[in-house]
């Protein structure tokens, strides 16, 4: 019995640095042949740890043999267009200027019910606002308003708007991120002195997280919410 | 990218050394185990039963002492098929029965071969 624990541990230790790996890709959208490769994986992993009398080997050298292959695989579609689109296959465009082409829907095996249910998942519910709809090599839909359909942004209302950048998660769950406080150009100490001097302490904050615009948005455990000035713009440099 | 290739190069590089290792460290103990048969069954044939019971005694100590890394490499269920099959050919002997002996020993001997043979890159086993 505790063989078969051990064997599920390395196994599962292993799986996890075969998918790490691969990268991040893997755990997102699939091109056709990570597809295949997730489902090889998970097969050449349970056989070896319900069976004790199959060696570790077993299990072991196949999924070797698929990273070395794969990763043969990703650097052939990296550095050739011809290898990525005989691998993967290209994003094909289905619907232009409004209009569904039909052929190139059959060439997929889509239905128009399909297309409708992948514009549907991009957030746009009448037809007559599609301007374009691309179904992407690793088979998701993509679609797109017209322009007169999508809604107004600052550009088009001439209006002047600050830069948005990412928001730095200067502490999480108590714990400070000192990463992050590097980027913003800061130290604890710096932080410690800012909390002290709005009465809050940092092992009591669950989240804080610092915004281009200067401001330090906080959530104490007890679930107080507090926006502090803590930057001044020509002070935020990431 | 560099990193992969060098990643996906000492890989490849194990797996290849690993499967050249485990192939003839299998080979050496077929080898041996089937050297050892083939003696016993000489010694028998010859009228030496005692040297025969030694011999296969010899078989099963070094059976033992190599089963260890066997099951690491291959099939469990193949290596206690050879056990039993001496262990058979031993009590078979034991007992005068020379007809049961030698068919224990071709036994024991397809076995070996069938390890051999499921160890070997052939077509055959590819697909």
């Amino acid at each position: 019995m505790a063989t078969i624990f051990i064997r599920a541990v390395l196994l599962y230790a292993l799986l996890i640095a075969a998918i790490r790996a691969l990268g991040k890709r893997q755990l997102s959208q699939l091109q056709p042949y990570e597809f295949a490769l997730s489902l090889v994986f998970a097969d050449l992993v349970a056989t070896p740890i319900a069976n004790i009398s199959t060696p570790l080997l077993h299990g072991m050298l196949p999924i070797a043999a698929i990273i070395i292959l794969h990763t043969a695989l990703t650097i052939a579609c990296m550095c050739s267009d011809r290898a990525r689109s005989f691998i993967s296959g290209r994003p094909v465009i289905v619907m232009s200027r409004g209009v569904i082409d039909e052929l190139a829907l059959r060439r997929l095996s889509m239905s128009v019910a399909d297309l409708l249910e992948g514009v549907r998942e991009c957030g746009i519910l009448d037809p007559g606002d599609v301007e374009a709809v691309i179904v992407e090599a690793d088979g998701s839909v993509n679609a797109f308003r017209k322009k007169e359909a999508e809604p107004l942004c600052a550009r088009d209302l001439d209006a002047r708007v600050g830069r948005e950048g990412i928001p730095l998660v200067l502490i999480m769950d108590g714990k400070v991120q000192r990463a992050n406080l590097a980027l913003a150009g800061k130290d604890e100490g710096w932080l410690s002195a800012l909390l002290a001097e709005n009465g809050v302490d940092a092992a009591r904050v669950l989240l804080a997280s610092l915004a281009t615009s200067g401001d330090l948005r906080l959530q104490e455990r007890s679930g107080a919410v507090r926006t502090i000035r803590a930057l001044s713009a020509n002070e935020v440099q990431w | 990218m560099k990193r992969s290739i060098v990643v996906s190069c000492v890989l490849l590089a194990l797996a290849v050394a690993v499967c050249v290792w485990a192939d003839a460290a299998i080979e050496r103990a077929l080898d041996h185990a089937d050297a050892l048969r083939l003696r016993a069954l000489a010694m028998a044939e010859s009228g030496d039963e005692k040297g025969a019971v030694e011999t296969i005694t010899r078989l099963a100590a070094y059976w033992a002492k190599c089963e260890p890394l066997m099951e690491m490499l291959t099939s469990h269920e193949d290596i206690h098929r050879v056990r039993e099959a001496f262990v058979s050919a031993k009590l078979l002997l034991q007992r005068g029965d020379h007809v049961g002996f030698e068919e224990s020993m071709a036994l024991l001997g397809e076995w070996l071969e069938h390890i051999h043979t499921l160890e070997t890159i052939s077509l055959a086993n590819i697909f």
